[in-house]
């Protein structure tokens, strides 16, 4: 328990060192419903619709982008000397990164389940929609986190997206629960067997993860951090 | 054990040399200075003794755990050249710093730190303290966990005066109490006021690490001044041109040589007088830098 009180203490002060970033993001989801309901013109379904999933790849690219930075960013502006030079492991850090890179999209969520419904989207296209989210950002976030480690911010997340996208490339033999969770996202809810590929989207998105995650570890622990001397 | 030991360190950063065998240790109780020009590795030292940085080759110990265990750091106080803060008051970040080594301070033992370490402003955000007191900060952070080994950069660059004498005294208070302290700072007679010991850093290697009462004797000289002599070819290329006032300076232990040669050439001794080197010249000289006016 106590790793991950320290990765949720060092979290919040990440978060909050970005807080302005993080509220015009939360703040987008009620901003675009504000202006599908201007007017007091019902929007077409098709329009919400295409609404939702552009919101929902912008969340990925949240979690991406900023799990991309937030590593360089820390190194950049020394903090983390402060961090790291007390009884905090490695692990612990990246674990407060994850988390810090993952946390805003959570609320980021809850604002598209609360816009939603004011905008006439169908329960079964929101929990589908955000449920694909949420997995796929568990991921995201790993993936963003592991390729901060080696290249800057934005390129970081920008492979981080990349590489979250490589299952829509597989033939259809070879597709992953992950592969049906992207559709999802990108082309509306699916009615065949969703039950199957959302439980086994949880289990691989977690497994996955945990796996990409310790692969950053065991490499942050045998490198030395980048600071820029005085 | 002592409380800091590194061992045979090396560090490269691809082709440049940073650290080279490097070895030394820290006891309980004990201030070592550590003294070099710029990039001389002394930062590169510390750096590897908290973790941020990997050695080459060698290693170390730090409270009995390799560099780089967390549970190591829970008993250092660490001090940066350049200290950074989260945004808060003095209080949210010397909690936050406690919090981080498994310490939940009172507001009292936080009110406490901070007046030790001189630092009266509690209630502004730290990052629009001065550096003066950004350092002062650093060391409440470091100290509020009642750390037994500090690791302090350059802890009073940014200090006035008074500072400094705050610190020196802070410093003296700490290793009475049984703290092992391994101090970086380019003001010498800081470093030669406070320290048992001093490692003297020099292009990645560690020239010199003793007493600072051995690594002065080791240079004492005497100052000759000579009447009525005009010294030929063969007294100059023993002995080296005279100084400014006339006088000769030669290591205490060739006295006897130079008499023998300043009386076999019909000269009278005027004076002998003893100069006992100080930290700065023994830096200088070894070092090899100069004096720049």
């Amino acid at each position: 328990m106590k790793p991950l009180m320290k990765s949720l203490r060092i979290a919040r002060q990440l978060l909050w060192m970005n807080r302005w970033l993080w509220l015009l993001l939360v703040l987008w989801p009620w901003g675009m419903a504000a202006m599908l309901l201007a007017g007091g013109l019902h929007p077409a379904p098709e329009d919400v619709e295409a609404a939702l999933e552009q919101q929902s790849i912008y969340g990925l690219a949240l979690v991406a982008f900023t799990g991309g930075a937030l590593l360089g960013n820390e190194q950049r502006s020394r903090r983390i000397v402060l961090v790291l030079s007390r009884a905090v492991s490695r692990r612990e850090y990246l674990g407060a990164l994850w988390l810090a890179s993952f946390l805003p999209l959570v609320l980021y969520v809850l604002d598209l389940a609360l816009t939603g419904p004011m905008l006439g989207v169908s329960a079964l296209v929101l929990w589908q929609a955000l449920g694909a989210l949420l997995l796929l950002s568990l991921m995201t976030a790993s993936l963003a986190v592991l390729a901060s480690l080696t290249l800057p911010g934005v390129v970081a997340g920008m492979v981080s997206l990349v590489v979250l996208s490589v299952p829509l490339l597989l033939p259809p033999g070879w597709q992953m629960a992950q592969t049906r969770l992207l559709q999802v996202l990108l082309s509306g809810p699916a009615t065949d067997h969703v039950r199957i590929a959302f439980g086994a989207g949880l289990l691989e998105t977690v497994v996955l993860s945990a796996a990409i995650f310790e692969s950053a570890v065991r490499i942050f622990e045998r490198r030395d951090l980048r600071l820029k001397s005085e | 054990m002592p409380a800091l030991v590194l061992d045979h360190v090396s560090k490269h950063f691809g082709k440049a040399e940073a650290l080279n065998d490097v070895s030394f240790a820290v006891d309980a109780g004990q201030i070592v200075g550590l003294v070099g020009p710029n990039g001389a590795g002394k930062t590169t030292a510390m750096q590897i003794a908290v973790g941020f940085l990997l050695p080459s080759s060698g290693g170390g110990w730090l409270m009995g755990h390799r560099f780089g265990d967390a549970k190591a750091r829970q008993l250092l106080g660490f001090v940066p050249d350049a200290p950074v803060f989260f945004a808060g008051n003095a209080f949210d970040s010397l909690r936050f710093a406690a919090q981080l080594q498994d310490v939940t301070p009172t507001r009292e033992a936080m009110e406490r730190v901070l007046t030790r370490v001189g630092l009266t402003e509690w209630k502004r955000d730290v990052r629009r303290f001065s550096r003066g007191m950004q350092q002062r900060l650093a060391l409440a952070q470091a100290l509020v966990h009642s750390p037994r080994m500090l690791i302090l950069d350059e802890p009073a660059s940014a200090l006035d005066p008074q500072g400094v004498l705050e610190v020196r005294a802070l410093l003296k208070e700490l290793r009475a109490e049984g703290a092992a302290i391994l101090l970086s700072s380019h003001q010498l007679s800081e470093v030669a006021l406070v320290s048992d010991r001093i490692a003297i850093l020099h292009e990645g290697r560690l020239l010199r690490y003793g007493q600072l009462d051995e690594l002065i004797g080791s240079t004492e000289q005497v100052e000759m001044v000579l009447r009525s002599f005009t010294p030929d070819a063969e007294f100059v290329a023993r002995w080296g041109e005279p100084n400014g006032a006339g006088a000769w300076r030669i290591p205490s232990k060739g006295t006897r040589d130079f008499l023998e040669d300043v009386w076999a050439l019909g000269a009278e001794l005027m004076s002998a007088t003893p100069v006992r080197g100080d930290l700065t010249s023994l830096f200088l000289e070894w070092t090899g830098s100069e004096v720049r006016q």
